[in-house]
């Protein structure tokens, strides 16, 4: 009797995802803060918002297509491909925003290659994705033959290292990004169709969704967003180099599926990413500040994930 | 003719004839006996591990910790040389570690049931970091001269390397097709409900297969150690599970499990190792290694999905 009644006093902490994640968050704050006297101050704070940007915008759309049950693994290589082709046309003499145009168009063609082959030819979303991994790390290497590219005009930095009002222009950027999707999974047909794609494709092929159009935007969405990455992480950095965004693509799904979204398809939400964003890059920030040597925070985040996530059954 | 084209290989042998034609064609240095010998010391660490992951593969699975595994096993064996060990009783000492790896990963994959995927992704985290923690992320690079022999060493005028990989894939590809537990692989593989309903058990062949694979990333790892004599724990066989895998994807391999060869296999780890080799031969900028095998990768899947196609509609047209 008691043991149900234990249950029951538990339950909603065991429904509800996203009260685990925030407590989870909020038990790592204090942690930390009675660990460094530095992690708690405003500054610290924007920091971490800063650095997180990259991670979280390819988040959004990783999200997004997880839930479809697909996989992104290009992500990375994008941001690469867009970081250097903006650094490219900049020395070529264009205009840096046309430039940064330049990268986004970049990226966005890569995500539709990715698209036409995963949407309209049905492949295998891990492999497309593994193929235009290597193919595009490599076609960086071709483009820029491994030099880093810097030296861009003044204005250009006001999206990577400005802040307004003490909050870091790019993190602004990400927020409403983040309220954007959230809006358009929640309120749009476009979001229920994601939904239903990882849930059950067929039935909403036959339901008379423009399946293909979906998956495919989805995919271009990846790109693009890739490649807004790389714009950010170019002027947060002052300079585009081949090794750009290398194994970010890890990091992005590690925060989606800690977010509470389910590997296969179906369930998940931005939310969710978003939190698991936050867990993983304080967490990050706080082993830092506390010493802990890079070694082993590698160690810890493994053993996260199989704590967080080892609860989705095959 | 027509049966010969019928076999899954067909167009990865074919295929790697005609790569390895071009070549030669482009460069006369290319087909010389001393290159012929470096292209294969440079596909055995792939090659090894490849063997591995196509059984992976070939349950549905995937394995993006094999690189971790690699590091972590080259990092100890090097840690024990220093200590004192003999380097048989090092090499030893780390296949040990290896079937560890292996047995953390089948755990959490076959008893616990969560997704390979994740489990890999975690592990590999984990044994990474293991790996620079345990070497204090300073460069291995005292093994001894004795140590050299796995790497270097030769029997009867063959490389011992070379020969560790005909050993495993001619042993690997007769147990995939001779023995009951090769075919519960390929079974479960295809079709897992139906598998199970034959009274297969599904845990305990995807909890050997892991191990397996634990077992030959680690001798893989001493091979690595032993041919590069210095090892950095946090970038040794960075990307190793992307090469590997798409090695077995070239070689005929689905990644939906139930398809493939180790022989598909050692054909795309051949392929890859001689586009890589012959790029730099044929004095084609290094920098397009990475971009051709990416496009082969692509090609690969192309032809795979055209393959299905075709098989699904003469099944189709069977049963009408």
């Amino acid at each position: 009797m008691s043991t149900s009644l234990l249950f029951r006093a538990i339950q909603p902490f065991r429904v509800n995802k996203m009260l685990t994640l925030l407590l989870l968050f909020a038990a790592m704050l204090v942690f930390f803060s009675t660990r460094s006297p530095y992690f708690l101050t405003f500054n610290n704070f924007m920091n971490v918002l800063n650095q997180m940007v990259e991670v979280g915008l390819i988040a959004i759309p990783m999200t997004l297509v997880i839930i479809s049950g697909a996989m992104d693994l290009s992500v990375g290589a994008i941001l690469g491909l867009s970081a250097v082709s903006l650094g490219l046309a900049y020395e070529s003499g264009m205009n840096i925003w046309l430039s940064v145009i330049v990268a986004l168009l970049v990226g966005s063609l890569c995500g539709s290659v990715n698209g036409y082959l995963i949407a309209r030819h049905r492949m295998q979303a891990i492999i497309v994705t593994i193929g235009m991994l290597v193919m595009l790390r490599g076609m960086i290497y071709v483009l820029n033959e491994g030099r880093p590219i810097s030296g861009y005009p003044e204005p250009f930095y006001f999206l990577g290292q400005h802040a307004i009002a003490g909050i870091p222009v790019n993190a602004i950027f990400l927020i409403v990004m983040f309220l954007i999707a959230t809006f358009a999974m929640r309120r749009t047909r476009f979001g229920t169709y994601v939904y239903g794609l990882g849930n059950n494709e067929e039935a909403v092929r036959y339901s008379g969704v423009p399946v293909v159009r979906i998956r495919f935007t989805l995919f271009v969405l990846s790109g693009l967003f890739s490649a807004m990455a790389g714009v950010f992480l170019v002027s947060r950095l002052a300079s585009a180099e081949a090794t750009s965004g290398t194994n970010i693509e890890l990091d992005v799904i590690t925060a989606t599926l800690i977010g509470g979204t389910h590997i296969f398809g179906g369930r998940g939400s931005l939310t969710g990413t978003f939190m698991g964003l936050l867990i993983i890059v304080f967490l990050r920030n706080g082993l830092n500040l506390m010493g802990v040597s890079v070694l082993y925070q590698s160690v810890i985040l493994g053993i996260l994930i199989l704590i967080a996530v080892g609860k989705q059954k095959v | 003719m027509r049966r010969a084209l019928e076999i899954r290989e067909a167009p990865i042998v074919v295929f790697t004839f005609m790569v390895g034609i071009f070549f030669s064609l482009m460069s006369s240095s290319f087909y010389q006996m001393d290159n012929v010998e470096l292209i294969l010391s440079q596909i055995t660490t792939n090659g090894i591990v490849a063997i591995g992951m196509t059984m992976v593969i070939l349950l549905g699975g995937i394995d993006l910790s094999v690189g971790s595994v690699l590091a972590l096993v080259a990092t100890s064996v090097g840690l024990f040389i220093s200590q004192g060990l003999l380097p048989w009783q090092a090499a030893l000492l780390g296949i040990g570690i290896g079937v560890l790896c292996g047995i953390f990963n089948g755990y959490f994959i076959a008893v616990m049931n969560i997704p390979d995927i994740i489990v890999t992704l975690a592990t590999m985290f984990i044994f990474r970091g293991l790996a620079v923690g345990i070497s204090g992320g300073t460069w291995m690079t005292n093994f001894p001269a004795a140590f050299q022999f796995f790497g270097q060493g030769t029997v009867l005028g063959i490389s011992f390397p070379l020969l560790m990989v005909i050993f495993f894939a001619v042993l690997f590809a007769l147990a995939l097709r001779y023995t009951p537990f090769g075919r519960r692989v390929y079974a479960i593989g295809g079709n897992k409900s139906a598998a199970k309903l034959a009274g297969m058990s599904i845990a305990k062949t995807k909890f050997m297969v892991y191990v397996y694979s634990g077992i030959l990333a680690s001798v893989s790892a001493i091979i690595f150690a032993s041919k590069v004599g210095s090892v950095q724990a946090s970038t040794a066989g960075n990307n190793l599970s992307f090469e590997v895998m798409a090695a077995v994807l070239i070689g005929g391999g689905s990644i939906f499990g139930g398809v493939g060869t180790i022989v598909g296999t050692m054909f795309g780890v051949l392929l890859m190792g001689m586009i890589k080799n012959g790029l730099v031969i044929a004095k084609i900028s290094p920098f397009w290694v990475d971009a051709t095998i990416g496009f082969l990768i692509i090609l690969a899947i192309v032809i795979n999905t055209l393959q299905r196609i075709r098989q699904s509609k003469k099944r189709e047209g069977d049963l009408v």
